[in-house]
């Protein structure tokens, strides 16, 4: 027996909207596979341009940041663990796509998959991003057994990324190639034991980064020569061990004239839980209390902003350059150097 | 068809109120008419503007001749207004912009799409073209909910979409059929493209 068709796209286009917006994700990806024609009336769906994001671990997983928030899990299951191995590591095309959504009503995600497309993992994320409307790779995060996949490769496929986040077990030299394929990017996120002797090497502080994003451990806490080197605009660090008798010399060369390019700092000590002393901290430290009714600021460093609160510190540097200084929660510390360009009055 | 032979289309006595309400005349392009009650009209956005635009007295509902709907028939009208008059006084869903959308199918409607698709086809141009929201909704889902659970292959067939090489030919057939004097100021056109130059003229 013959099923009974229906034509779609004769439909007024309003409505042939209205049809795709009630399907699933997996079934607007299936239909977008059919033709150009229904690849571009699918990419209308998505008025508003959003970003990608990629996560590389045992699987790939490439996740729309637009409204539907679908994620593509690519080389996943027992199949992956036994046999095509060098598809995989070369990302060639994968048999099965599992697709997983928010359902709508806020409640459980839900799931399909995608079976025989011959797309490889570069066909797949240029199809995604186009019929999404996420045109940017706004952030590529490298976890345990990412090694499992060729760096070279992995850099032809997802090139230019804003943001690099390298974490997990992964072999050094993995980890290496990584870096030297992927940088520079706007934005580092890295763990010290992800290196050698989880020494972060300067070559890697010194560069020009937007924001630098480290995550201390206590085997490998931050030194002082290492803060001085950085050279990126924002720095932000979790755990940081003895922070107030580090940031008081920082702060104390600062003033001095080192960091020039800084904007802001972030430490979040609230994984180990060490209540911040923001007096211990700017011991020895010219600085001057601000009155709490002064005008609202917000601050911003390129791609974030936040409230600068009216309590806390400021200070000043040799040139006149003020900076600001406040511990938010006990464990959270935030020091805004206030250049012209940093200031959002609202 | 004359006034008094016109089918009334399912009203719910109860759900009248005591005082006298309007009854609007409506005909279909294949000359069958309909008594729509005035609530149900305020379903489809369309007939709405057009009876408040209009501003009919009960003496000019029952004198004037019925408002001609042109371009649907009798059939797809009839379902149209049981359909309004059994949705009359509902509120007109607002779109709150979520993806995938949430729509569910009530037991009067299922009933009601119980229907060949080339009908349903007509029924969602219908309710396109008279703008009732929510029966747009209700269709339209039924029309997705033939995608479940189809590989891409079944999808092409069930909605009838054409390759990349069929709207190709498509595409020339049309231009083919074109007046021979707008095909060349087509093709000059995309020539001019080609060569870089932002403006036609």
């Amino acid at each position: 027996m013959v099923a009974p068709s229906f034509p779609l796209l004769k439909l007024p286009l309003a409505e042939v909207r209205n049809t795709l917006l009630i399907m699933t994700p997996v079934e607007i990806l299936k239909l977008s596979f059919l033709s150009k024609k229904c690849k571009n009336v699918v990419k209308c769906l998505n008025k508003y341009k959003q970003n990608v994001e990629v996560k590389i671990g045992d699987n790939i997983t490439i996740r729309t940041c637009n409204s539907y928030g679908v994620n593509c899990t690519f080389y996943n299951g027992p199949n992956w663990e036994n046999d095509n191995l060098e598809v995989r590591r070369q990302l060639g095309a994968p048999r099965l796509v599992q697709c997983s959504w928010r359902d709508g009503e806020g409640g459980d995600d839900d799931h399909g998959d995608v079976k025989n497309i011959n797309f490889n993992m570069r066909d797949w994320l240029e199809h995604l991003k186009y019929i999404f409307n996420c045109p940017e790779l706004s952030q590529l995060l490298l976890e345990d057994n990412s090694h499992r996949f060729d760096p070279d490769r992995l850099k032809e496929v997802f090139q230019n990324c804003t943001e690099l986040r390298v974490f997990g077990i992964n072999s050094f030299q993995f980890n290496r190639m990584i870096l030297k394929n992927f940088l520079p990017v706007k934005r580092l996120y890295v763990a010290p034991d992800i290196f050698e002797d989880s020494k972060i090497p300067n070559q890697l502080l010194i560069q020009n980064f937007d924001t630098l994003s480290i995550d201390f451990r206590p085997e490998a806490p931050v030194s002082l020569e290492q803060l001085t080197i950085i050279n990126s605009k924002s720095i932000w660090l979790n755990d940081v061990m003895n922070l107030e008798n580090i940031m008081n010399k920082f702060i104390k060369l600062w003033m001095k004239g080192s960091n020039p390019r800084l904007e802001f700092v972030l430490v979040d000590n609230s994984i180990g839980q060490t209540e911040i002393d923001l007096n211990a901290m700017m011991s020895g430290i010219q600085r001057c209390v601000i009155p709490t009714n002064r005008r609202r600021q917000y601050f911003s460093s390129g791609w974030f902003y936040r409230e600068v609160p009216n309590e806390g510190i400021d200070f000043y540097r040799h040139d006149g350059t003020k900076a600001k200084i406040v511990v938010k929660d006990s464990y959270e510390l935030n020091m805004f150097v206030l250049h012209d360009h940093c200031i959002l009055w609202l | 068809m004359s006034v008094e032979n016109a089918p009334v289309v399912d009203v719910d006595e109860a759900a009248i109120p005591v005082e006298k309400k309007m009854y609007y005349r409506f005909e279909s392009n294949d000359k069958k008419e309909f008594r729509v009650s005035e609530l149900a009209i305020q379903q489809s956005e369309t007939l709405n503007r057009l009876v408040e635009a209009m501003g009919y007295t009960s003496e000019d509902v029952e004198n004037k001749p019925a408002i001609a709907i042109e371009n649907i028939d009798g059939k797809t009208l009839k379902l149209v207004f049981q359909w309004c008059e059994h949705h009359k006084g509902e509120a007109i869903p607002v779109d709150d912009g979520s993806v995938p959308k949430i729509v569910e199918i009530p037991e009067f409607d299922a009933k009601l799409m119980d229907i060949d698709n080339g009908l349903l086809f007509k029924l969602i141009w219908a309710a396109d073209y008279l703008n009732i929201v929510q029966l747009l909704n209700v269709s339209c889902k039924k029309v997705a909910n033939m995608a479940q659970g189809k590989t891409p292959a079944q999808l092409r067939r069930v909605y009838l979409l054409p390759s990349d090489e069929e709207d190709e030919a498509a595409k020339r057939a049309a231009q083919e059929a074109q007046d021979p004097r707008a095909r060349e100021v087509e093709e000059e056109f995309e020539e001019r493209k080609r060569q870089g130059g932002n403006s036609f003229f």
